[in-house]
């Protein structure tokens, strides 16, 4: 079963057993991102099973038009690791909001794309080689700088910055000229 | 057309060919991806998400950098529990789970203030939570502000400002960098004209002076940026976590 068909279980049917799977496929992940940004163990093991717990509570607004299973875990796991540290909640905007400007209409091709887009998105991501998609993994997940990845790597500066440079390329090369953004530079 | 748009309107619609700014409006990629990864400090944050309102364009790229850190996240290699304690873990979710309040229960709704208020959800917020409760202070003739409490000695300034029509922004001794962004009304800055939604980044070097333009009145954030800098953005967080 598909981790989104995971999500619909939970959220029509309370579904425990939809729960667990989604716990052996996901916690491990969460909790390894959690260190990666940089909390201890003890503070990623806590915070993980309140990103387990929220995705239970919040399964009805996952929206799989909008989003893949991943990307939306992706999100609630980094809102709540925001919230835990800083103790507020993190802003976001309101698509209730009066003053919200809602999406052009989406073109006929765009209309399906959410699971289909993620997927390419990961496909692309596994193209990359095991050293760009650590760098990148680390400046997604930690916010380092090219100059504290070098550090941590033991690696020269221009090392990191070809090698981020290289997994750049590669993505757009997979994903089209709009995927352009560059994380953090010096 | 021009000056007949309502005291605040967000519809970009309204807004003329002749008011389109020439420079970039939008915040920058860095931003965004600072927004995205959850690096970003709180006025950034704020700033982003405010902007998001208004913006379908910059919430295209920030739902795409999120589907990066999804593709990420799916690729990563697990982290197990301590000791094989993960079926532990795993009763304890559900333990947690069967706690938790009667899903029937429905949050209470939350304060809206005034229904029509000029200022986007997450600034109402962020500044109480009620629009009519704002506790502005006088500055200048027109001129009114009220700055949120500053975390840290030395760290941004997040501030909002309302502004009357013809009022001209009082110069600022940059230290960083001061971002503007326009929530309702517009501002000019020589050239440029700033709508809902852009943001005007300006460093030590950019001699500004904008002023209300139009006939509606202005609201903006304000954030200036701290005098501290943080390599790694994250681990002033961190910081925090550990107080």
């Amino acid at each position: 079963m598909s981790d989104e068909a995971l999500l619909c279980r939970i959220a029509e049917a309370a579904d425990r057993g939809a729960f667990a799977e989604l716990f052996r496929r996901w916690s491990g992940k969460i909790r390894a991102f959690h260190m990666r940004a940089g909390l201890v163990r003890e503070q990623a093991e806590e915070l993980t099973q309140e990103v387990m717990v929220t995705l239970w509570q919040r399964a009805a607004t996952f929206d799989p038009e909008r989003a893949g299973a991943a990307t939306w875990i992706y999100t609630i796991a980094r809102n709540r690791r925001i919230d835990a540290l800083r103790r507020s909640r993190r802003p976001e905007p309101d698509p209730h909001d009066p003053l919200w400007r809602p999406d052009p209409d989406p073109t006929p091709e765009e209309g399906f794309a959410a699971v289909t887009r993620d997927a390419r998105v990961r496909e692309a991501v596994q193209t990359l080689g095991e050293e760009q998609a650590e760098v990148v993994a680390m400046s997604f997940f930690a916010g380092l700088s090219h100059a504290e990845i070098a550090a941590e790597l033991g690696l020269a500066l221009g090392t990191v910055k070809s090698r981020l440079r290289l997994a750049f390329n590669k993505l757009r090369e997979e994903l089209g000229p709009e995927f352009s953004l560059e994380l953090q530079d010096d | 057309m021009p000056g007949a748009s309502p005291a605040w309107t967000a519809d970009p619609e309204l807004r003329t060919d002749d008011d389109k700014p020439m420079v970039n409006t939008a915040p920058t990629d860095e931003m965004l991806a600072a927004y995205a990864t959850g690096t970003a400090s709180p006025g950034i944050e704020l700033l982003v998400a405010a902007h998001l309102t208004y913006a379908p364009h910059s919430r295209a790229r920030v739902a795409e950098l999120e589907r990066l850190g999804g593709a990420l996240l799916a690729s990563t290699e697990p982290e197990p529990m301590e000791n094989g304690m993960d079926d532990a873990a795993l009763d304890r979710a559900l333990a947690a789970i069967d706690a938790l309040p009667d899903p029937g229960a429905t949050p209470p709704a939350r304060p809206n203030g005034a229904a029509d208020a000029p200022l986007p959800r997450p600034v109402i917020d962020a500044f109480g939570g009620d629009f009519d409760g704002i506790r502005w202070r006088f500055r200048l003739p027109g001129l009114s502000a009220v700055e949120l409490p500053r975390e840290e000695e030395g760290g941004e300034e997040i501030s909002l400002l309302r502004a009357r029509p013809g009022v001209k922004i009082p110069q600022h001794t940059h230290r960083g960098r001061e971002m503007t962004l326009v929530l309702a009304g517009a501002l000019r800055d020589g050239d440029t004209v700033f709508g809902p939604g852009d943001l005007e980044i300006a460093d030590e070097a950019h001699d500004h002076r904008p002023e209300v333009h139009g006939s509606e009145t202005c609201y903006c954030l304000i954030v200036l940026e701290g005098t501290l800098r943080f390599t790694g953005r994250f681990s002033r967080a961190l910081n925090l976590f550990q107080s």
